[in-house]
């Protein structure tokens, strides 16, 4: 039974304590993509799967054929095939790790199909004594695992437009990923080459087509980089960098080098494309950022988002993702009437830092048009800001590090789009 | 309880400190100046990595025609891809045109995308 006591409400709008979860008795709604049918009664004495055998083993497990709609969306450049982008389906998701065939894609010439046989990390510049690795080689080093997100600097970049856009919310802001990474923690190598000590950056290199090449600052390579060479225990997909990539854990995407072949240290940055043209932030004032590594706060609410459905009024469990590139997350604040009020969400253990942070918190829909957001707070004390905030900071002409807070808006009917406000 | 504290305090010390210094197996290879200089191709923006060339606007004209067009139209303005010339905006205006003459790599920068990748996928690098 869910008592009236149970339904208190914490800030407008009908949010209620995060902690009505652990308490028996309540019936949630359900809020439905619009695209899914509702199920059909069924007489489930004659179901089909309990009338005979199922399926044999199978070497490779695949998503079930009712799942086919959870998929990456991608774009890429109509006459350059191998250029573009594809999100994970954040809105279609739950928990925190991302599944390996969703994890979001950006690439600059195609996916090389690298022979790990071939495959060598060369480290070189300025170091005492260079080193070749063949993947042979780097399996025998000891490894760790670092659980985090791996976020594109243009993720979210939709943002900056004049009007909302109308999307799921993985297509506005699933260039963001996260997995168990694990590796070998490239302090070890560095330490084998022997760091010269004037040196202060690494250029890292990939082995695609493009030969895609960009700087890091050195202190950032020895403290919680890593070689990964398994994402959520397989080896790395051939779309996500297999044999080896460079984890830069919090940083922006374009530094997590994928199919890493060469490793150059050096005293200055080589001011390539991705640090000049690219993943730099052109102000109001006609200057622009640059070297803008980290990625700040975010949190979206995945359910209920756009494209979902509130058939009926009543209870909805609130879920969303929050993250930041500078450590753990704090604490998530869930508004249900467009910012006016607050209420803090309930944290999915276990919060760690630089990682996906899931977050939930009860809903009592009246069925009047509601505004929901969320804004996520780090253990920095940094404040996941309103768009007009950042905007007034940045202009809207940044492209990159986007990290408004985003509002929801539920109509009477139940449906929702994505407003500002 | 103190002894234990410290004990408990000196016990993750040390035991972090152990992580912390943790080696490798040394199974790098050594190479020659030789080899690495056929793997570095990292262009600096004072010109250091740049090889010796030559080349004309003229010539130049018909690579952009041939790899670049299609996707940076006629006169580099941009099509499917970035506007890279002709702006008519400066940084300040809205909207600016971030073109390779306002905002764009330098040189080096250009160079360095287009030696690197072959001549049927140069084109498609940016």
């Amino acid at each position: 039974m869910t008592r009236q006591s149970d339904l208190q409400t914490v800030a407008g709008g009908g949010l209620l304590d995060r902690r009505v979860f652990l308490k028996k008795g309540l019936v949630f709604s359900i809020a439905a993509l619009t695209s899914e049918s509702l199920l059909a009664s069924i007489n489930d004495h004659h179901l089909p799967w309990m009338q005979k055998p199922g399926d044999t083993f199978s070497n490779y497990g695949q998503p079930s054929p009712h799942e086919r709609k959870t998929i990456r969306w991608t774009m890429a450049n109509r006459d350059a095939s191998g250029n573009g982008v594809s999100w994970t389906p954040l809105h279609d998701l739950e928990g925190t790790i991302t599944p390996n065939g969703l994890h979001f894609e950006r690439h600059h010439n195609g996916v090389p199909q690298i022979d790990p046989k071939q495959h060598q990390l060369l480290i070189h510049g300025s170091v005492k004594t260079p080193l070749l690795f063949d993947m042979d080689a780097l399996l025998h080093y000891p490894m760790t695992s670092t659980f985090c997100f791996i976020e594109c600097g243009g993720n979210s970049n939709a943002g900056w437009r004049d009007k909302p856009i109308q999307t799921v919310a993985g297509y506005f802001h699933g260039m963001a990923s996260c997995s168990e990474w694990t590796g070998i923690p490239l302090r070890i190598l560095l330490d084998e080459v022997e760091v010269k000590s004037q040196a202060k950056w690494i250029i890292a290199e990939g082995a695609d087509a493009s030969i895609m090449n960009v700087s890091i600052p050195l202190e950032k390579a020895k403290d919680d980089c890593i070689l990964a060479i398994y994402q959520n225990g397989e080896r790395i997909r051939p779309e996500n960098g297999y044999p080896l990539r460079l984890i830069v854990p919090g940083w922006e995407g374009v530094l997590n080098v994928k199919w890493l072949r060469r490793l150059h240290i050096s005293n200055k940055p080589t001011m390539s494309r991705n640090e000049t043209s690219k993943y730099t932030e052109l102000l109001p004032s006609g200057k622009a950022r640059q070297f803008t590594f980290v990625m700040e706060a975010k949190s979206i609410i995945t359910r209920p988002s756009y494209g979902y459905k509130l058939d009926n009024k009543g209870l909805y469990q609130i879920s969303g993702l929050a993250w930041s590139g500078r450590g753990k997350i704090i604490k998530v604040e869930v508004s249900a009437d467009g910012g006016k009020t607050w209420a803090e969400a309930e944290l999915q253990e276990p919060v760690l830092a630089k990682c996906f942070t899931r977050f939930r918190i009860p809903w009592n829909w009246n069925g009047d048009k509601a505004i929901l957001k969320s804004r996520a707070i780090d253990e920095t004390g940094y404040v996941q800001p309103e768009r007009n905030e950042l905007i007034s900071k940045t202009g809207k002409h940044s492209y990159f590090h986007y990290n408004a807070i985003v509002s929801w808006e539920v109509s009477n009917t139940g449906k929702i789009s994505h407003v500002y406000t | 309880m103190y002894t234990l504290r410290l004990t408990v305090f000196l016990f993750c010390f040390v035991g972090f400190n152990i992580f912390a210094k943790e080696k490798g197996p040394n199974l790098g290879k050594s190479v020659s100046l030789t080899f690495i200089k056929q793997w570095d191709m990292d262009i600096f923006p004072d010109g250091k990595g740049l090889p010796k060339g030559d080349g004309t606007a003229t010539l130049g004209k018909d690579i952009y025609k041939k790899h670049c067009l299609s996707c940076h139209g006629v006169d580099g303005t941009g099509d499917s891809a970035d506007e890279l010339a002709g702006a008519n905006h400066t940084l300040t205006d809205n909207p600016p045109d971030q073109t390779i003459g306002t905002y764009l790599s330098g040189f080096t920068t250009l160079y360095h995308d287009f030696l690197k990748g072959q001549p049927e996928t140069y084109r498609v690098i940016f």
